[in-house]
C-alpha cells in the first residue's frame, strides 16, 4: 500500500523546528514500520514581502528545479519540503491556491504515485488537494486554528466543501470532532472519524519516583500567552508565597513570550527559580521529567495536548485545565495521575487547588495510569486503526 | 565557505539554527543581508561575518515593507517586556484585527465574485526582480571575486529570481533553505 502524506508541519532539524508536526512524523514512521509505503510532502510557505507573488519565482523554481530538484525541494528525512510564495497579508483561500499552485508544480517534477492522498488538516493542506488529488483523500484535522479561521464564511464555506469531498475526515479527538461539527453545522457521518495522534511511549520509559514533593515543576512547549504561559508564571508565584518558598519551574521551549517570562520574574524576585531551556529533541525530552516532579500544563484549548500523555506515561503527575483534549485523553484516570481543573478557575484557585490536592499523595498511581495510557495511544494501536481505513478504501 | 543570503526578519530565528549547525560541522560561511537591521532581533548573538548590501538610507527607501515589519516587532517586543498590560493590548489589538479581517471579508464577499478573492494574486508576464537586486547581485559578486564561495544558501524567494538570473553566479550551488 502507497501512502502519500501532505503536511504542513514537520520536524526539520537543520532550521531549529524540532517539534512542529513531530506528530505527524510518528504517525508517518509507524506507518512505515507497518509495511505501509510511505512519501511526505511539506509545502512551506514563503512571505512574498508585496501583494501579489510575481510569475518569475515559479519560473526560477522551475528552472533549479529541472537541474537539480534537490536544491528547490528539500529531502529533510522521509520529507520532500515544497516551498510556496504566498503574498503579503495573505488570506486563507489565497493560501489555498498557493499552495495548490505549487504542489502541482513539485508534482511535475517529482509526481506522487499513492493509492491514497493523506493531509493533515484540512485548511490549506486538504483543500489545496481537492483539485489535484487522483487517489482517495483522507484528512486528519488536528489544528486548533479552526475556530479561529472559519469566522469568516467563504472558508467556513470552504471547509464544508473539504469535509464532504473528502473520501475519510478524521478528528484527532471526539472534542474537535464534536467542535467542528457544531461550528460547521454538519453532522457527524460515517465517513468521520476519531484517530488519536501516536505517543512515542519508547521515548518515555516510565520512571518510578519514591515521592511526590510538588517542588519542581515542568512545562514543556510554545512559549506563548495562548497555552496558559502567563497563567502558569502567575500560579507559580501565587504557590511560591502561599504554599511553598522552595519551589522551582523549568519552561522548555522558546517564544514570544521569553521576554515577559524574564521580567516578570525580575520583578518578582523569582529569577533563580524560574529557568528557561531551549527546545529538546523528543528523545532528551524524558531526561528533564526525571528531574521534575510535577507537569503544570494551563493551557486552555488543546485538541489533543500530547505532553501531558508523554508525561504521564514517563511517571510524572500532571495538573491541567479540562482544556478539550484532556478530557478525550485522560479525565478518566485523572484521579491516580495528576489533576484537572476547570477553566474558569482563577490563579489563586489553581495554586490552592494545587496545594491541596499534595497533601493526598496516597490516591496516585502512576504505574496504573502510564499503562492505561500507553494502551490508548501507543504507536501500534493507532497505526492499526488508520490502517484498517486505508484498506476500506482500497 | 558557503554565503547565506537572507532579506526578511521573520525568518531569523531558522537563520539562527542554521548558523549554528553550520559551526557545529566547522562549516565557514558569511551572512549577506540588506542591512544589519533585519538580523537585530538576534544581532547580539550572531558574532559572525556580515555583509550588508543597502546603506540604511537606501535601505528605508527600498524595504518599506522591510521598515513596517522591523516596526511591528519592536512594538511587539515592547509588548512583551513584562507588563500583564502589554500582553493585553497585544489580545486586544489581535481580537481587533481578528474582528477586522473577518468585516473585511464581508464586504470584499459582497463586491467581488468569489474567484477574485481566492485569487492567490500570482501576476503572469514581464520578469519581475526585488527593489534591491542589482545591491544583492554586486555583494555577491564582490564576495566571488575575493573569496571561494561553494554554495549560496537562499532564505527568500524573492531573491532566489536574482541570483537565479545572474550569469555570474551560474557556476555556483545555489540552495533554496
Amino acid at each position: 500500500m502507497k501512502v502519500n502524506v501532505v503536511s504542513p508541519w514537520y520536524p526539520d532539524r537543520s532550521l531549529g523546528q524540532v517539534y512542529s508536526g513531530a506528530f505527524v512524523q510518528k504517525q508517518v514512521q509507524a506507518l512505515q514500520k507497518s509495511g505501509v509505503e510511505v512519501s511526505v510532502e511539506v509545502p512551506k510557505i514563503y512571505r512574498h514581502p508585496y501583494r501579489t507573488v510575481p510569475a518569475s519565482i515559479d519560473n526560477a523554481l522551475l528552472s533549479m528545479a529541472k537541474l537539480k530538484k534537490e536544491r528547490v525541494f528539500r529531502e529533510v528525512g522521509e520529507a520532500t519540503i515544497i516551498p510556496s510564495a504566498v503574498p503579503k497579508r495573505s488570506s486563507m483561500l489565497q493560501r489555498v491556491k498557493s499552495i495548490e499552485r505549487y504542489l502541482k508544480l513539485k508534482r511535475s517534477i517529482i509526481p506522487v504515485t499513492s493509492q491514497i492522498e493523506h493531509a493533515h488538516v484540512a485548511l490549506p493542506c486538504a483543500a489545496a488537494l481537492l483539485q489535484i488529488a487522483e487517489a482517495p483523500l483522507v484528512i486528519t484535522e488536528h489544528s486548533s486554528h479552526v475556530r479561529h479561521e472559519c469566522q469568516i464564511p467563504e472558508v467556513a464555506e470552504l471547509y464544508r466543501e473539504v469535509i464532504r469531498s473528502a473520501d475519510i475526515f478524521i478528528c484527532v479527538s471526539s472534542f474537535l470532532q464534536n467542535e467542528i461539527s457544531e461550528l460547521l453545522d454538519l453532522e457527524v457521518s460515517s465517513s468521520w472519524h476519531v484517530i488519536p495522534n501516536i505517543v512515542d511511549f519508547s521515548l518515555f520509559p516510565f520512571k518510578e519516583r519514591n515521592q511526590y514533593e510538588y517542588r519542581s515543576w515542568v512545562y514543556v512547549g510554545a512559549l506563548l500567552e495562548s497555552k496558559g504561559v502567563t497563567e502558569l508564571l502567575k500560579v507559580f508565584h501565587h504557590y511560591k508565597v502561599h504554599h511553598d518558598f522552595d519551589v522551582e519551574l523549568t519552561l522548555v521551549g522558546k517564544g514570544p513570550l521569553e521576554g515577559w517570562i524574564r521580567s516578570y520574574c525580575k520583578r518578582n524576585g523569582i529569577v533563580d527559580m524560574v529557568k528557561i531551556e531551549e527546545p529538546v529533541p523528543p528523545e532528551d525530552l524524558h531526561l528533564i521529567y526525571s528531574e521534575s516532579d510535577l507537569m503544570v500544563h494551563l493551557s486552555p484549548y488543546e485538541t489533543f495536548g500530547i505532553v501531558s500523555l508523554e508525561a504521564i506515561a514517563n511517571g510524572l503527575p500532571v495538573v491541567s485545565l479540562r482544556n478539550g483534549g484532556s478530557q478525550d485523553t485522560w479525565e478518566d484516570v485523572s484521579s491516580i495521575c495528576g489533576l484537572l481543573l476547570d477553566k474558569s478557575s482563577s490563579i489563586s484557585e489553581i495554586s490552592d487547588a494545587i496545594n491541596s490536592w499534595r497533601s493526598s499523595p496516597e490516591t496516585l498511581n502512576l504505574r496504573e495510569a502510564s499503562e492505561i495510557i500507553r494502551s490508548r495511544f501507543s504507536p501500534e494501536i493507532v497505526t492499526k486503526s488508520l490502517i484498517e481505513i486505508y484498506k476500506g478504501l482500497n | 565557505m558557503i554565503a547565506i543570503v537572507i532579506s526578511q526578519s521573520e525568518r531569523i530565528k531558522e537563520l539562527d539554527s542554521f548558523i549554528h549547525d553550520l559551526q557545529s560541522k566547522n562549516i565557514s560561511f558569511v551572512v549577506i543581508c540588506p542591512s544589519e537591521k533585519v538580523l537585530s532581533p538576534m544581532f547580539d548573538r550572531l558574532n559572525h561575518p556580515v555583509i550588508p548590501y543597502l546603506s540604511d538610507s537606501q535601505f528605508r527607501k527600498l524595504n518599506l515593507q522591510a521598515n513596517i515589519d522591523l516596526l511591528r516587532a519592536n512594538v511587539l517586543l515592547r509588548l512583551r517586556q513584562g507588563s500583564t498590560l502589554g500582553v493585553v493590548i497585544e489580545k486586544l489589538v489581535l481580537a481587533i484585527f481578528r474582528t477586522l479581517r473577518v468585516l473585511k471579508s464581508g464586504v470584499k464577499r459582497k463586491k467581488a465574485p468569489k474567484s477574485l478573492i481566492s485569487s492567490s494574486h500570482i501576476a503572469e508576464g514581464s520578469q519581475w526582480f526585488s527593489p534591491h537586486h542589482s545591491y544583492l547581485l554586486r555583494a555577491l559578486n564582490d564576495l566571488c571575486s575575493t573569496a571561494h564561495i561553494e554554495r549560496i544558501e537562499v532564505f527568500d524567494l524573492q531573491d532566489l529570481v536574482s541570483i537565479q538570473n545572474d550569469s555570474g553566479l551560474e557556476e555556483i550551488e545555489i540552495q533554496l533553505r
